[in-house]
């Protein structure tokens, strides 16, 4: 690529006891009274009411709640919350929860900035300008979708049931917060897809073409505390360390792909989350399949991925032809020790797939926005040669 | 320079709808009576075209009032070298030279009829620097040529 972009204004607080500083830094945005937003699991896990507790020992204002959220972030969802934003008297936004939660609090605080009514009136890519300001942090509860930090949301649009993008920097929070309290009771599954859709966006992001040395940097990283941390996380949970290490790769791997996007694993997950298949589950079983379909193409830079993933004495020890392969090989045998250990499946008609329903999933596919970022064009029919692979 | 090329390839995505089904296909992808614009700045140089019951019409700045999705290059040196065959619109898309109002998914779907346009319009030592691996078309080059130099309004 000639010429590249990086946005990420983003400030992170990382560690023990982050979430105190919610107070401090929605008072340096001159805000006072935040709109809460969660999901209806993380209130019945406890969760809300933990961190609800650490911020009105702080003298936060947490009586303006929002609880309601469905796991798919949707049009209508977006305009009640921003109705009731307005009429509820709050001046910031806080999102507590996963991808659905953060995309849907995104959408809030696009139509709120923007003075709209109606999320569909700001669909696109690069056209939404700063417009007015909104305190916003992001506190995420998993270690996977990176949301926190990336310009992109994606939305459900009610009437079509299509997932769309929505892609601005203005989406960006001013503050994330990873604290390691919030996902200790994170179940393993989770904590094992959730990671592996990170080490998704962190792999995508190394090898798409909107890559550029910035978000290499940040994806090399990521890679390296995931394969470092997860297994240590899985085999001891009570140990914050490697959950925090996990929170971090996540949010580093979500700054890697806002700036460089991501390709075909995405592009087919995507479709899929119309069936319901949950997207980090999606991510690692559908992996090391497009790994294998953009090998031909991608040799090199999975080549230089091998050393990232599996660390200098293995990479020296295969040959450099072999090393695409190996990368192919390691990161399905990786995918394949996650689902053993937490007993996740990794074929789609676990899932409810069928055959039936891959020519539906192949048309969303190429219509993804990530399809056009993919390395090597592909076609419905790659698609569906790849999902009889995973079924 | 930048409306004559974006009016030839108006004519050559009519062309190809009429010979390769592949393009009809994602045609149909598109919601009906969609409206496409493809605007240039800083000059606002554009060409709009009407997609209904499977054929494109080309329309004048009077003949329509909202447009559903427009692919807007930030400015002319970025459009020439896609228009040229000097880069492809999603490597342009990569390098944040585009911007897109409306569906992005739409939008992606436009994309895959432009490189199949791009790849019966150029020469091969052209496209094939484009596209890994190329898309495949299913008429001669020599027939899109002649219809598009003789085939009338199509």
């Amino acid at each position: 690529m000639k010429y590249f972009e990086f946005t990420n204004n983003v400030k992170i607080c990382s560690g023990e006891n982050a979430l105190v500083n919610i107070v401090f830094e929605l008072q340096f945005l001159n805000a006072f009274k935040p709109l809460i937003l969660s999901d209806a699991g993380l209130k019945k896990a406890g969760t809300v009411k933990k961190v609800l507790k650490i911020l009105n020992k702080n003298n936060l204002d947490v009586s303006r709640t929002y609880f309601s959220i469905p796991p798919d972030s949707s049009t209508s969802t977006i305009n009640e919350i921003a109705e009731f934003y307005k009429t509820c008297g709050a001046d910031s936004i806080i999102a507590l929860g996963g991808g659905s939660v953060i995309d849907t609090a995104k959408g809030v605080k696009l139509v709120l900035s923007q003075e709209k009514d109606d999320i569909m009136t700001l669909t696109g890519n690069e056209v939404i300008n700063a417009g007015k300001k909104i305190p916003f942090v992001i506190v995420p509860t998993t270690c996977g979708t990176g949301s926190e930090c990336t310009t992109v949301a994606v939305i459900k649009n009610d009437v079509t049931h299509q997932k769309m993008e929505f892609i601005s920097s203005t989406l960006l929070p001013d503050v994330a917060i990873l604290d390691p309290m919030v996902i200790e009771t994170l179940p393993p599954k989770l904590v094992a897809t959730t990671s592996l859709d990170a080490l998704t966006h962190a792999v995508e992001a190394y090898s798409c073409k909107q890559n550029n040395p910035i978000s290499t940097g940040l994806a090399i990283t990521a890679i390296n505390l995931i394969t470092q941390n997860l297994f240590m996380s899985l085999n001891h949970p009570k140990q914050e360390v490697y959950k925090l290490n996990l929170l971090n790769a996540s949010t580093l791997a979500g700054m890697a792909f806002s700036n460089s996007m991501v390709g075909i694993v995405h592009a087919i997950g995507h479709a899929l989350g119309r069936y319901n298949v949950p997207h980090g589950n999606a991510m690692a079983i559908l992996l090391p399949a497009c790994i294998k379909f953009n090998l031909n193409v991608m040799a090199e830079k999975y080549s230089e991925l091998l050393l990232y993933f599996k660390g200098p004495e293995f990479y020296v020890s295969i040959l450099e032809d072999e090393r695409p392969n190996a990368f192919y090989k390691e990161v399905k045998h990786f995918v394949e020790m996650a689902s053993n250990i937490t007993g996740f499946s990794l074929k789609l008609s676990d899932y409810g797939i069928t055959e039936q329903d891959f020519s539906e999933i192949a048309t969303f596919a190429i219509n993804d926005g990530a399809a056009a970022i993919n390395p090597k064009l592909f076609s419905r029919a790659d698609v569906i040669e790849i999902l009889k692979q995973c079924l | 320079m930048i409306k004559f090329v974006l009016n030839i390839l108006i004519r050559a995505i009519k062309v190809g709808l009429k010979l390769d089904t592949q393009i009809a296909q994602d045609v149909l992808c598109l919601p009906k009576k969609y409206v496409i614009k493809i605007n240039v700045l800083p000059k606002n140089k554009s060409v709009t075209i009407k997609l209904e019951n499977g054929k494109i019409t080309k329309l004048k700045h009077w003949q329509y009032e909202n447009v559903d999705l427009m692919v807007e290059f930030k400015d002319e040196k970025s459009a020439k070298e896609v228009l040229l065959g000097k880069t492809s619109l999603s490597t342009s898309f990569c390098e944040h030279r585009i911007k897109i109002y409306g569906s992005v998914n739409d939008a992606i779907t436009l994309t895959r009829i432009v490189n199949l346009i791009e790849c019966y319009l150029f020469p091969k030592f052209i496209y094939s620097k484009l596209f890994t691996p190329q898309p495949k078309m299913e008429e001669s080059k020599l027939k899109f040529y002649l219809t598009f130099l003789f085939g009338g309004k199509l």
